[in-house]
């Protein structure tokens, strides 16, 4: 009795491992061939959504080239993301807050990558199981690097004077199936509050702002299983206040906006592939 | 569902004669005690379980207190009381018993195993045990005058 | 097979009683709750929600087996993934003087709790326990030693690491200060989780161990305990994967003679949240529990505003005098008069940016640099004084005062008016009591309660009747109105029970306030409802 006690004891205090830094992993994987496309929940009132933001950053540099974010302000959690004297920017959209709500985003910072599930609330990640999930998708269990399913090319043109834009997809599938394509409009550099952790920083940078869709909240369908596994669309839309309430007469930011696409397959509702392009080509 | 409710109705009618389980708690010294040990030298005792934010159960160690001598002299009966409060409370029971003079046997139950093992839910919880260490009645909640019941039940075991 | 277990149980706990094969005993309770849309209050209509269990003990001379159904109906958020029904809880316990041997889902504290501690408790939702082995023994009279291995429950799963857990109990009156009028005990504890790092962006230890000493020492009528925990780097979630390593201090003292105890609590915990998975969040997978040092309040309007434990770093102390005047003097009456006064406070750690890091608690850095001794911002704070006085045989006044400071601007746990943000809330409540006895048997019951605060949902007035039929029925009726509130809404709810032996029957019909549920310093949020709420417990 009292040698089995011993071995115990013994076995118990050997399990401890101290990590001596530097703490961040080196990746020696090969780069990967698929890409993943976050989109994060956040309030320009949630204190800890910076963080989120950060975490994103983190990523993108351990994966370059490979990460597409997408911000949506959820209006229906209210609490961070209406809008007062001190936070008067209005960052929320419909289309955005029925996303929210279908994907569970009952708290922030929350995300979804590749909209997979299994989330911590329906399909949301909190950020710092982000890492692992991104790790999951694009790598194979002996961490070859997962193949496309989806070659994606989109090629915009803007009318600057009407303020239209002409999208032009080109799909080539390797499986056939039965798949969605959504096309959305995003925009960087708006400059408005935002708090972060204690600190109220008045002229924060806000990215990767979801502003409207441009093919239906959840895109339309492609069926590749009779006929081609090869598809091309055409698509318009005007950025003015219909498409946007933000975007009005004298809005001077096009500049910044960019085209997201985003394939995903209809019954797993599992982003296969996305691909981003600015949406003015000078 | 259904079979749930039907099951709850059937057992409720039934009593259980049954001995107190053996569980390590703690004494107000910080040592340990096992409850096999409560005894009364084959006189009645009385479990009560209270916490120090049970208003109710206050009340009843309270008025109990008072007329607890006159019970020790006639039936010989000792009251335990088991604290079920968690360790945010470990370090006021001793000031809240004494200050009110109790003098009771006053354990501490930190992690309610005892408790959970005797059935206890909610408190105060109330148990009789007779000169066998037999379980005979209990009763949850309390209203003045309930330790006039108490009382007469164990009268009752006496005979 | 549901079925036929029920069946079978009846029938066995009737063969084993006639046949005198052991014992079956247990308890149950059932909850049932309607919501209907009320938009006075801001609350939903939702499908009725059941939440029941029952629980079985079967014990025959040293063998226990036990086991708890559980089934929950139309959860209500924060409970979604406990839908559906199953078997929660199965052991088999074999035990002598000797030894304990317990296989399946056990319960288990070590000291205070502070590196281990797995309850249950059904209506925060929290069920923590450990699936494995556990193995107790007394190797000599005076040493208790507890080593356990196993999993975490998580909802109707297990975790997918692993707990591996020692104890040591020596309590030193035993072994050798035989004759020692004082009392010294020692504790030791070791917990370990073991889980795998499967995250590319950080290197994770797989091993996080923590380990616990206590010491209590108790001559005449002083007591004093000390209870010391560290635990080595724990990159996870709860404290934005950073890897300092965490501690935590909890010294209290106690002194008390006949008519006057007085209680002392010091504490600082700093990054003490340990899980069993670095991801789990809210109340998911704790494997510790750190102790609360507030004051555990049971008035209604004196839960508005309770304190929510804080593990990646608190400090506070806390001070409890519980005297009663003697009898047949001046202030005491002919009865005695009980006074009881608290003081509690919290502060944050103090802490700075470690080099090469832009900000606290950046993820992959040490976190931050801290000073011991010093506090940062206040979280809390509560002076509470109750006196309770026997005016003669029928009556009995209880009467409190309480000062309250709750830093919600930095906890951030308060439901919010929209357009409105967190803020620092000072509140004062007054409180009286009436209890009469009319006659023997009949009692009744008087609360009046006022809140007063210019923040947050400002001011409350809140009235409670209760009607006590010894031994079997109470019925009660309660309004607490939130008169400083732009909607000025009001909770009125009324409520009846009946009670026989062991068993429980409440019925309550009416508005409870959104807000936090809280037992020992962990909290959950409920929304507010509107409808009938019907508790049976039983207990056999």
């Amino acid at each position: 009795m009292k040698n089995k006690i011993l071995i115990i004891i013994c076995s118990l205090l050997l399990c401890c491992d101290v990590i001596e830094p530097p703490y961040n992993e080196i990746n020696n994987k090969l780069p990967a061939e698929k890409t993943v496309l976050i989109e994060k929940f956040t309030g320009h009132k949630c204190s800890n959504c910076p963080d989120a933001t950060r975490k994103i950053k983190e990523l993108q540099d351990l994966y370059p080239e490979v990460i597409i974010p997408v911000t949506i302000h959820p209006g229906g959690l209210s609490e961070f993301t209406d809008t007062d004297k001190n936070y008067p920017y209005d960052f929320t959209t419909n289309s955005g807050d029925t996303i929210s709500n279908d994907m569970g985003a009952i708290f922030l910072p929350l995300g979804t990558v590749n909209r997979i599930d299994g989330g911590v609330s329906n399909r949301c990640f909190t950020k710092d199981q982000w890492a692992s999930k991104i790790d999951q998708i694009l790598y194979n269990s002996e961490g070859i690097p997962k193949p496309k399913e989806v070659e994606m090319d989109i090629n915009t043109y803007l009318n600057k004077e009407n303020k239209e834009l002409t999208i032009e997809t080109n799909l080539i599938f390797f499986n056939p199936g039965v798949y969605k394509l959504c096309l959305i409009i995003i925009e960087d550099g708006i400059i408005s509050p935002q708090i972060d952790g204690a600190e109220y920083v008045e002229n924060y940078e806000h990215n990767n702002v979801y502003r409207c869709s441009v093919n239906g909240i959840y895109g339309e369908v492609i069926n590749t299983e009779t006929g081609s596994l090869e598809w091309t669309g055409t698509h318009t839309i005007l950025f003015n206040q219909d498409s946007n309430t933000n975007w009005t007469d004298d809005w001077d930011n096009i500049n910044n906006c960019h085209v997201i696409a985003y394939v995903y397959d209809q019954n797993s509702l599992i982003i296969e592939e996305s691909v981003k392009e600015k949406v003015l080509n000078e | 569902m259904k079979r749930l409710i039907y099951l709850f109705v059937l057992l409720i009618n039934y009593s259980v004669f049954a001995q107190i389980p053996s569980v390590d708690i703690k004494n107000l010294n910080g040592g340990i005690i096992n409850t096999s040990t409560f005894d009364n030298n084959q006189n009645p005792i009385i479990i009560s379980f209270w916490a120090t934010w049970c208003k109710p159960c206050k009340e009843e160690l309270e008025n109990i207190h008072e007329v607890y001598e006159d019970w020790q002299e006639e039936t010989n009966v000792k009251l335990i009381a088991i604290s079920i409060d968690d360790a945010r409370n470990t370090s006021k029971i001793k000031p809240l018993v004494n200050s009110k003079g109790w003098e009771y046997e006053v354990y501490h139950d930190s992690n309610s195993e005892f408790a959970t093992k005797m059935g206890v839910k909610p408190i105060p919880h109330t148990f009789l045990l007779n000169n066998k260490k037999e379980i005979v009645w209990n009763h949850t909640g309390y209203t003045e005058g309930d330790e006039e019941d108490l009382y007469e039940k164990i009268l009752e075991i006496l005979e | 097979m549901k079925k036929c277990f029920f069946i079978i149980i009846t029938l066995i706990y009737f063969q084993i009683e006639a046949q005198n094969l052991g014992n079956l005993s247990g308890n149950s309770e059932l909850n049932y709750q309607t919501f209907q849309e009320d938009s006075t209050i801001n609350a939903e209509a939702r499908n009725p929600y059941i939440l029941g269990y029952i629980n079985l003990l079967y014990n025959y001379k040293n063998l226990n087996i036990g086991s708890r159904l559980e089934l929950y109906n139309n959860t209500i958020p924060g409970f979604e993934n406990y839908e559906g029904y199953g078997l929660a809880y199965k052991f088999v316990q074999w035990n002598n003087k000797f030894i304990d041997i317990t296989i399946g889902d056990f319960y288990e504290e070590f000291g205070n709790g502070l590196i281990l501690r797995t309850y249950y408790d059904p209506n925060l939702g929290l069920d923590n326990s450990i699936n494995g082995i556990r193995i107790k023994t007394t190797p000599y009279k005076g040493i208790y030693l507890t080593t356990l291995i196993g999993k975490q429950r998580s909802y109707w799963e297990t975790s997918n690491s692993l707990v591996r857990a020692l104890n040591t109990d020596l309590l030193l009156n035993d072994i050798i200060l035989k004759n020692w009028s004082s009392y010294v005990n020692l504790g030791l504890s070791f917990v370990t989780k073991k889980e795998d790092d499967d995250n590319p962006l950080y290197i994770l230890p797989k091993n996080v161990g923590v380990f616990n000493g206590r010491l209590n020492f108790t001559k005449g009528n002083v007591s004093l305990s000390l209870d010391y925990a560290y635990k080595i780097n724990d990159p996870s979630s709860d404290n934005n994967y950073i890897y300092k390593p965490g501690n935590g201090l909890i010294l209290t003292g106690n002194y008390s003679i006949k008519g006057l105890g007085v209680s002392l609590g010091l504490k600082r915990i700093e990054n003490m949240g340990f899980r069993s998975e670095r991801e789990a969040i809210l109340q998911d997978l704790n494997i510790n529990f750190i102790t609360p040092f507030t004051k555990q309040q049971s008035y209604s309007l004196a839960t508005i505003y309770p304190y929510t434990t804080q593990p990646n770093g608190e400090m506070g102390s806390q001070i409890d005098i519980y005297y009663t005047i003697p009898k047949k003097t001046t202030f005491g009456g002919k009865y005695g008069t009980s006074i009881n006064f608290n003081f509690s406070n919290v502060y944050d750690i103090h802490r700075v940016t470690v080099d090469g890091t832009t900000v606290i608690n950046q993820s992959g850095t040490l976190g931050y640099n801290s000073d011991y001794f010093q506090t940062g911002e206040k979280l809390f704070q509560e002076i509470n004084l109750e006196i309770t006085k026997k005016i003669n045989k029928k009556l009995k006044l209880i009467g409190s005062v309480i000062y309250l400071e709750n830093n919600d601007k930095i906890l951030k746990s308060q439901p919010l008016l929209p357009n409105q943000n967190h803020e620092y809330i000072y509140a004062k409540i007054a409180i009286l009591e009436i209890l009469y006895k009319i006659k023997p048997k009949n009692s009744f019951r008087v609360e009046l309660q006022h809140l007063q605060t210019k923040q947050h949902y400002k001011n409350w007035v809140m009235g409670l009747m209760e009607y006590k039929l010894s031994p079997h029925l109470f019925w009660s009726i309660q309004n607490q109105y939130n008169y400083g509130h732009p909607d000025t809404p009001q909770y009125y709810s009324f409520s009846t029970g009946y009670t026989q032996g062991a068993n429980r029957l409440s019925i309550t019909y009416g508005k409870q306030r959104a807000g936090l549920f809280c037992v020992g310093g962990v909290c959950r949020e409920v929304p507010a409802s509107n409808g009938f709420s019907i508790n049976l417990t039983s207990s056999f």
